[in-house]
């Protein structure tokens, strides 16, 4: 998943600065367009990605960025944190990632072009249900 | 004519000196009469970004236009007058400024104009409305909008116990989903183990939600709920969720 041009934002990797994340997250869906409801469930997968890099890599730091798409928004919350292997089999167990599969269209646990965690994960606007 | 409140001069004295008005003495004594009128008005439009002293000053040559124009056979007493000249000064000042005058709100009353204006937006459009349709409607910034869906979601979770509808029955009891059986989702139990503290209705929505895979809409459909309604109770469970695995 490449990046383009982004609202990027770091923050320490502390509750109360994940909250920033999904402001930042929620502005930009605001700017394109989102209904409420799909803003809010992109609020909550920001938060629950935020979590599990937090759980699972104990970062100082997470950093994310938010870009456009064609057909909504894409996202990638990244660690400044260690953990090997990644994705962990107890990241891939782990219920913060069944609620960001649940709540987004595309998710991957990857790596950053400079080796940090990541998760990554695309929500489109107008999603038929399933 | 006690008090620190400067006493107001009796009516045939004020009427006197505009009577004598083309006199700079007698224009001198009525705006020093009605300063704390300008005053006023001008701490009224305070909290905007514009310095207070330019305000008074503003407002200080509103009362000066009115004290000059004002008419005295008209019958409407200068007060009502100045205050109408002085507030058009003052929104004069603001729009030279090219700064739009909206009144300030609180994040709670915006949060209730907010709410009231998603379920409208939301009956009209039928689908969830965008923040931007949201802030023309309220007119309100975005940004106001934002941060009062944000209030909505941390603050006003509904009880369940709450009447729905014509009141005759409760969020609790048009949950009728109790009879499925969500205990066969012992592997979904097991991926967060905290979900077993939750209450049954909103074990059931987040099962519905992340195990059946079933939007928003459509559980709030089989609730008959709003999906507002939804949309906080799964904020609310999975913040406890989060609480539990932290605590």
């Amino acid at each position: 998943m490449p990046d383009p041009p982004a609202v990027s934002a770091q923050v320490p990797a502390t509750p109360p600065f994940i909250q920033v994340l999904r402001n930042v997250a929620a502005g930009v869906a605001a700017r394109l367009d989102m209904p409420i409801d799909e803003i809010e469930e992109l609020r909550l997968a920001v938060t629950e990605a935020a979590s599990l890099l937090i759980d699972e890599s104990t970062p100082a730091s997470l950093r994310l960025s938010v870009a456009r798409r064609a057909n909504g928004v894409g996202v990638r919350i990244s660690s400044d944190g260690m953990v090997d292997p990644w994705p962990s089999e107890r990241a891939l167990g782990s219920w913060p990632w069944m609620v960001v599969k649940g709540l987004t269209d595309a998710v991957a646990l990857e790596r950053d072009d400079d080796g940090s965690p990541s998760v990554a994960f695309s929500k489109h606007t107008g999603r038929v249900a399933r | 004519m006690t008090g620190e409140t400067r006493a107001t001069r009796p009516d045939s004295e004020i009427a006197e000196l505009f009577a004598r008005r083309p006199d700079p003495d007698a224009r001198e004594e009525l705006a020093k009469e009605f300063l704390p009128l300008a005053e006023y008005f001008a701490r009224r439009f305070a909290g905007r970004g514009e310095p207070v002293d330019d305000l008074t000053q503003t407002a200080s040559l509103g009362l000066l236009n009115a004290i000059d124009r004002f008419d005295p056979e008209r019958g409407v007493p200068f007060s009502t007058y100045a205050a109408a000249t002085i507030v058009g000064e003052l929104k004069r000042h603001f729009r030279d400024r090219g700064w739009a005058l909206r009144v300030p709100r609180n994040v709670q009353e915006t949060a209730i104009l907010v709410n009231r204006t998603v379920s409208s937006l939301w009956q009209e459009k039928g689908r969830a409305p965008t923040v931007q349709e949201i802030a023309v409607t309220a007119d309100i910034g975005e940004d106001d909008v934002l941060q009062a869906l944000d209030a909505l979601q941390a603050y006003t979770t509904d009880s369940l116990d709450a009447p729905i509808g014509d009141a005759s029955s409760t969020a609790a009891e048009s949950i009728g989903i109790e009879d499925r059986s969500f205990e066969v989702s012992e592997e979904w139990l097991s991926i967060a183990p905290a979900l077993r503290d939750l209450p049954e209705r909103e074990r059931a929505i987040l099962y519905l939600r992340f195990f059946e895979g079933l939007t928003q809409t459509e559980i709030a459909e089989q609730l008959g709920i709003s999906q507002m309604h939804v949309s906080r109770l799964v904020s609310q469970s999975l913040e406890k969720l989060r609480n539990t695995n932290e605590g």
